[in-house]
């Protein structure tokens, strides 16, 4: 390949800005931002995405792919073939992303995979992402009892196993129960569903939290606390997360701690 | 308005303007010239309120990832089990590059 074959060849770089405007931006993502030339912005403020045009002089909002009633599976394809149309044509692309780029986001991993599957360079940076504000925002170590995270509507769908000594998070309550993928948020009736499903395994006056986190720094987290009986008449919005803490204790498995102690007696390293 | 967004880039990265004292943050406003509606509503963390004066479309619609592929159902249950991602990216893939 001829020099500037290479110095017109088209790269990728997905990078998250985290979650509140100014304050979780990391050195690296605003380095891939300054030196990109072209920036595509999926990102979850309005503010936030005149913020990037003040970085840089050709963003491009990802938000007019969504549409009520269009599926956003559609929605994620258009983005993607519109990152990749400026790799292909040999630009130096960064794709923002609120919070961090890899996770509860598909088209920046599709992005990525399809730019590497054509022989480009292409690669993620992490950002602060609405979990790791969720952790400090409500003093949760996830080490303490363990984890579970699922998107609301494939929790519902698919017969999960629940461990309801360990916290569960559900990302995209708002959304819960949509199959048709085109709905802009779901109501009542599809959270009735969700918490019919969560009943099964928790009781009715168990606490759960709904949490947000602020995109503007004036904002404090916004944490409601309701019985999870209660969540079918709370609106929750796309943006909000649900936290269930855990309602059973953790039970020892004797049959591996005496395992264990068995060898720590014979002293095994 | 590029005022208002270096004035919130600027709260986003100062603890103490975020987290300080509110005359901190008064001082702050006073030194960009803030007054008015903006002023109150930044005063009350209304980020509303800010959001209406700063942008025309203030509602947003926030969600990356769907809960599964709309080309595997109705029978997602099994097709899931497949590597995810080659599920995935396959109904995108464009035709065979050019690029060398």
């Amino acid at each position: 390949m001829s020099a500037s074959a290479i110095a017109t060849r088209g790269r990728l770089v997905c990078v998250g800005v985290g979650m509140t405007l100014g304050s979780h931006i990391t050195p690296i993502a605003q380095s891939e931002i300054d030196h990109a030339d072209v920036v595509f912005a999926g990102v979850s403020d309005a503010i936030v995405e005149l913020w990037l045009r003040e970085m840089h002089p050709d963003v491009r909002s990802l938000q007019p792919y969504y549409a009520a009633g269009k599926s956003r599976h559609d929605t994620y394809g258009e983005m993607v073939e519109a990152i990749l149309v400026e790799v292909r044509a040999g630009k130096r692309v960064c794709g923002v992303f609120y919070g961090h780029p890899g996770i509860f986001a598909l088209a920046p991993h599709q992005s990525i995979e399809l730019a590497r599957a054509e022989g480009y360079e292409a690669r993620m940076e992490p950002g602060v992402s609405s979990e790791d504000c969720l952790y400090a925002d409500l003093g949760i170590d996830p080490g303490t009892f363990g984890c579970q995270h699922f998107e609301a509507t494939q929790f519902i769908v698919y017969k999960r196993v629940v461990d309801p000594s360990a916290w569960l998070f559900l990302w995209q309550v708002g959304l819960v129960g949509d199959l048709t993928l085109g709905k802009l948020g779901t109501g009542p009736a599809y959270r009735q569903v969700l918490v019919d499903v969560l009943m099964r395994h928790y009781p009715g006056d168990h606490e759960v939290i709904v949490y947000k986190v602020p995109t503007l720094p004036i904002e404090r987290p916004s944490i409601r606390r309701v019985r999870l009986d209660q969540l079918v008449d709370t609106v929750v919005s796309t943006s909000e997360t649900v936290a269930i803490p855990p309602a059973k204790a953790l039970v020892l498995d004797p049959t591996v701690r005496e395992r264990l102690d068995a060898l720590r007696h014979a002293d095994v390293a | 308005m590029s005022q208002m967004i270096e004035f919130l880039t600027r709260v986003g990265a100062d603890s103490s303007l975020r987290f300080g004292s509110g005359e901190s943050l008064c001082a702050a406003m006073d030194a960009m010239g803030l007054d008015g509606e903006m002023r109150s509503c930044v005063s009350a963390g209304d980020a509303e309120g800010v959001r209406a004066q700063i942008v025309q479309q203030s509602a947003y619609f926030v969600a990356l990832m769907p809960p599964f592929s709309a080309a595997l159902m109705p029978a997602f249950s099994v097709a899931l089990m497949a590597p995810i991602s080659a599920s995935l990216v396959a109904p995108f893939r464009a035709a065979p590059s050019d690029v060398s």
